[in-house]
């Protein structure tokens, strides 16, 4: 365990300058999201103070006609008259589908930082031992009395758990700057979202990221292990190989068989990653009379077909770069 | 005492090349090893073979352990400095003693340290900023602070200048070995090492041509130096392995020759191994 802890470590020294500058980046999107935000939000107030109440006419949401919605302070507390068609709606049903540009906007986030490690995670793999034989280190570890299995399974666990680690904080991050942005908005949006977000189960949430990032982890394998496996005997540009060739391949089977059914397997690996965050935000569709969260989806997650799949591909790909890692093929 | 290593029938190709040719050896402990051979020999594949670094056909036992399947428990106690840099180029010389103590039980991280207070090495500098030679004077001293009973060493003065080249073996010397350890040295160069030699080896094409202790050879072969004119009269006798002319005289190397009657014939003398190599590999220095 000792070794397995030294060997992360290492992965961790090597890499941190990408998941830290990652973490800067998110960060300083986050804070142009509030910067903006809080414009708007002066200009709201300014035009509340200035007029007393704002008017919002023909409000639609989902191509249904709300009415118009009038919106004036009260001391602190909140008032909306809606007028036109929407009427007969309840403020309660109101609010619930007001909220779902904000559930929409947690959702693009998510799925933007869920994307973006996605991607960062691909260089990771595809590297993980390509850089070792360029700089022929990969010598000087299996000179050390440490097994492959843990030399390989360090980089894995390491790919792994940065993507699910690096996820979670920045999902988190960006969850602490939306309520921030709100807070910033100021009375009304405040109270309209503190009813929102009040009916969010946060362990629930969590559980359910989590559930997901467990999920896409075990069916990324297969592509960070092809990644990692490329990486052990290209001389070059291991990630352009490792992703152009299937794509490649694809591509010339469609032509000369005339079938698509790699491309369409391609395709369904990446949306499946999607279509996860899709059905996991079923408030998208439902507003609030969904669920907020399909959390305990877990165990449903993990047992079915499409996860045999991949965990057997992965094992056979796994033998293979151990049978290839143990050749010491430079680089270069 | 039982062999140090033990190699049966080392086979190992590269597609149509046969990098080692059926290779049988058995070293004893405590001897210190020049493994000697020119550019494509085989030397860097049968040390690859030793530590397990590649696969091979046929039986080996280093240290009493198998090297392909006992790799990892054979390197806590085998320590090997390759001929070109392999420290990861990415870590800080403190990084790297800290990864040492964390990853080898059998690292002094003090003796390390000590070895490079020695050195011009600076501790919080990146591996890859470092020269050549402080690439290898680092890999020396992580290496030796291992205290491992093997220390296998692949052409290690590899692009060093001379004064690295004889602080590298004075260090080895001082700071390693002792009548319990073992040094397996390969190199090209034997001018460098052949006077810290217990043994050596010689290897070509795969094929090892010669394995002896440096008094056995002494005792083999022997260096006649004759005047030039009686040259072709002897060369019929003697059949010497090799020879070559210097200041007007002819040098014969001679092997098993009754040194008795040499004498008798001009000035005898023992070959370095650099020229027992050069005729054994049938060329003419």
């Amino acid at each position: 365990m000792k070794t397995l802890t030294v060997l992360l470590k290492r992965e961790w020294l090597e890499w941190r300058r990408v998941a830290i500058g990652t973490i800067l980046i998110v960060t300083f999107l986050n804070f142009l999201m509030l910067l903006s935000v809080s414009r708007g939000s002066a200009f709201f107030h300014d035009k509340l103070e200035r007029d007393g109440h704002i008017n919002l006419e023909d409000i639609q949401i989902n191509d249904e006609s709300v009415g118009d919605v009038d919106i004036r302070m009260n001391g602190n507390d909140v008032e909306i008259t809606i007028d036109g068609n929407g009427a007969s709606k309840s403020v309660d049903k109101w609010m619930s589908k007001m909220a779902i540009p904000i559930i929409f906007g947690l959702r693009i986030g998510m799925m933007g930082i869920f994307g973006f490690v996605l991607f960062l995670s691909m260089f990771y793999f595809s590297d993980a031992l390509f850089k070792e034989r360029e700089d022929n280190s990969t010598l000087f570890y299996r000179s050390l009395p440490v097994n492959d299995h843990y030399l390989l399974g360090s980089k894995i666990a390491a790919g792994l758990i940065g993507v699910i680690g690096l996820t979670l904080f920045l999902s988190v991050e960006y969850l602490i700057f939306m309520r921030l942005a709100i807070w910033i908005s100021g009375e009304p949006f405040n109270t309209l979202a503190a009813s929102v977000l009040s009916h969010i189960s946060y362990i629930g949430m969590f559980w359910d990221w989590f559930s997901y990032l467990i999920f896409a982890a075990i069916h990324m394998a297969p592509l960070a292990l092809f990644l990692i496996l490329v990486g052990t005997f290209v001389k070059g540009k291991p990630l352009l190989i490792g992703l152009g060739a299937p794509i490649l391949f694809s591509i010339s089977w469609a032509i000369v068989f005339q079938n698509i059914a790699f491309i369409k397997y391609i395709a369904k690996f990446f949306w499946g990653f999607n279509q996860v965050i899709i059905d996991q935000w079923e408030l998208m569709e439902k507003g609030m009379d969904g669920e907020m969260l399909v959390s305990g989806n877990f165990w449903g997650y993990l047992f079915n077909f499409d996860t045999l799949i991949s965990v057997l591909v992965s094992g056979l790909l796994y033998y293979a770069i151990w049978h290839v890692y143990r050749r010491n093929i430079p680089a270069g | 005492m039982s062999a140090l290593i033990e190699l049966k029938n080392i086979s190992k190709s590269y597609g149509d090349l046969k990098a080692l040719d059926n290779v049988s050896l058995e070293i004893a402990p405590g001897r210190i090893v020049g493994l000697v051979g020119p550019n494509g020999a085989g030397k860097t594949t049968l040390l690859r073979a030793l530590t397990g670094e590649l696969d091979y056909n046929g039986e080996a036992k280093v240290l009493g352990y198998e090297p392909r399947s006992q790799r990892a428990e054979l390197m806590l106690e085998t320590g090997v400095i390759h001929d070109i840099s392999v420290l990861p180029s990415w870590m800080k010389v403190k990084e790297l003693l800290d990864f040492m103590h964390g990853i080898h039980p059998g690292f002094d991280r003090n003796k390390a340290e000590s070895f490079l207070k020695t050195t011009t090495i600076p501790m919080d500098k990146k591996i890859k900023s470092l020269s050549k030679g402080m690439k290898t004077q680092l890999h020396l001293a992580i290496t030796l602070a291992t205290e491992s009973k093997l220390l296998i060493l692949d052409e290690p003065t590899h692009g060093l200048d001379i004064l690295f080249r004889k602080q590298l073996y004075s260090s080895v010397l001082e700071d390693y070995f002792d009548e319990e350890k073992s040094l397996l040295i390969s190199t090209h160069q034997i001018e460098e090492v052949e006077h810290i030699l217990s043994d050596v080896i010689f290897i070509n094409k795969g094929k090892i041509l010669l394995y002896a202790s440096i008094e056995e050879l002494g005792e083999r072969f022997t260096q006649l130096t004759i005047p030039s004119d009686q040259a072709d009269e002897l060369r019929a006798d003697l059949k010497p392995m090799s020879e070559y002319g210097i200041l007007g005289r002819r040098v014969f190397l001679l092997e098993n020759a009754d040194t008795k009657a040499l004498v008798k014939m001009g000035d005898i003398q023992t070959p370095s191994v650099a020229d027992i190599f050069v005729a054994l590999m049938g060329g003419e220095a």
